[in-house]
């Protein structure tokens, strides 16, 4: 395969496949057994994110994001962390007010959508602290797809031509069929990783309902997961409809229950996120000195995420939001 | 007086460039705005794409991420970023649809950086997107 040109930004992680095998053969035995995985959100978060590890979060920002184990990783002061900045928003921003990462693969991060720029968030990057790589949102899709298949890169059409390229660690290259232009994606697996779903069993079998952004192609290929789910149900449950399992056990080290785990993000066919209590990160994070004060109010002087719901309006504020998401009173006739 | 800014007026010329049944991806912002438009308008039955997995929903409301639970609101179907991205690469959608902090004479998007100063954005995006 003809090598055309090299991006020039740094692999944070290695993408081979026989490192990661050994790691999946011999150091996952535990997960691949049907034992109770529950355990507390503070517990599982000690136990296997630590310092240094790459971390990824599920979700897609503000939707369906396991907010309450990002609060956790700040509150546990995690360091020196890498973080793959994936469709990251209100996830991002969290994570960079504890400054708990010192490297990034970077798509979307910065950006809160239609809410604006993270001010958090940018002044972190822009302080030259962080080891930035750039990519696109669907390349690290497919360094996910080309970890969870066990090869070490995916060709695709992506980044050819852009600064984006430039700034990445992928490969452009020939394809040795067609002879045209490819960019040769590597593989990422991520340590860690945390996902939010809607129900889970003891075992870690999972489901979560709305859309999947990247959540399956990165639950296979982390080498450690968590599981913070909405409800726990019985396995019996699970096992009577096994074609809506989405996460198998065998993939999951913990398994914890964290009901609004995504708030202030949205959950689907639950809640909808919380602008009121959004808009507050980006009216705080203006002046440094409040902003501090703001996170040792919302992060740092707060016990857990029932503590957190209670603080926000508790089961009032939920059933608001509850209404919002399923557009209660505001039906729109065809 | 304007009754409008720059970010409407694009917002109105870009939904009428988008034809009743075809197929566009769309990302956050402007460009989801217009499908909004279009779809509400002269397009009712375009086919509106979001990264993150929502396919042909009807936007009844202006999602606030393109992830959120209005992508896929009465949808055909709630699938992931692969579906909808891999659909683009293999030329399955007519159209799709980005914003971008500035734009050069060659239709080249920037989207966070300027060449030579990275991360410092010269885009004032969006602190002045209403001031009009």
């Amino acid at each position: 395969m003809k090598i055309i040109k090299n991006g020039k930004g740094m692999l944070f992680t290695s993408p081979d496949p026989d490192q990661a095998r050994a790691f999946f053969r011999d150091e996952k035995c535990s997960a691949r057994s049907m034992k109770n995985k529950i355990m507390p959100l503070g517990d599982a978060i000690e136990k296997y994110v630590c310092d240094g590890d790459y971390l990824a979060i599920g979700g897609f920002g503000s939707n369906r994001t396991p907010i309450a184990a990002c609060h956790e990783i700040v509150r546990q002061k995690k360091k020196r962390l890498g973080f793959l900045g994936h469709t990251a928003t209100h996830d991002m921003q969290i994570l960079s007010a504890g400054e708990v990462y010192d490297r990034i693969d970077i798509s979307y991060g910065v950006g809160l959508e239609a809410r604006g720029l993270s001010g958090c968030s940018r002044a972190y990057l822009e302080r030259g602290t962080v080891a930035i790589t750039e990519w696109t949102n669907y390349a690290l899709t497919a360094r996910l797809k080309a970890a969870s298949m066990g090869i070490p890169f995916l060709p695709a059409r992506q980044m050819i031509g852009t600064d984006t390229f430039e700034r990445s660690a992928a490969v452009q290259a020939s394809c040795p069929f067609t002879g045209k232009d490819m960019t040769l994606i590597p593989a990422l697996y991520p340590d860690v990783s945390v996902i939010h779903v809607h129900e889970a069993d003891c075992y870690g079998n999972a489901r979560f309902k709305g859309i999947a952004v990247s959540d399956i192609e990165l639950t296979q290929a982390t080498k450690r997961l968590i599981i913070t789910t909405e409800r726990l149900v019985p396995h019996s449950e699970i096992s009577r409809s096994p074609d809506q399992t989405l996460i198998p056990f065998h993939l999951v080290d913990a398994v914890c229950e964290v009901p609004y785990g995504a708030y202030p993000g949205g959950m689907p066919y639950e809640y909808f996120s919380d602008e009121d209590n959004l808009a507050s990160w980006l009216q705080a994070e203006k002046d440094a000195q409040s902003f501090k004060a703001f996170i040792d109010q919302e992060i740092f002087g707060v016990k857990d995420h029932y503590d957190y719901i209670q603080r926000h309006g508790g089961i009032k504020r939920m059933n608001e939001l509850r209404n919002k998401e399923h557009m209660t009173g505001m039906e729109v006739l065809p | 007086m304007k009754l409008y800014n720059d970010m409407e007026m694009m917002i109105v010329v870009a939904a009428r460039e988008l034809e009743n049944g075809k197929t566009v991806a769309v990302g956050t912002g402007a460009p989801c705005a217009a499908a909004m438009l279009a779809q509400k308008t002269h397009a009712p039955d375009l086919i509106i794409f979001f990264e993150a997995g929502g396919m042909s929903p009807k936007l009844v409301e202006m999602p606030i991420s393109v992830g959120d639970s209005r992508t896929f609101h009465q949808a055909c179907r709630a699938g992931s970023m692969g579906d909808v991205m891999d659909a683009c690469a293999r030329g399955a959608v007519d159209y799709t649809f980005l914003g971008g902090a500035q734009i050069d004479r060659f239709g080249k998007p920037e989207f966070h950086h300027d060449r030579n100063r990275s991360w410092e954005t010269q885009s004032p995006f969006p602190r002045q997107r209403r001031s009009k």
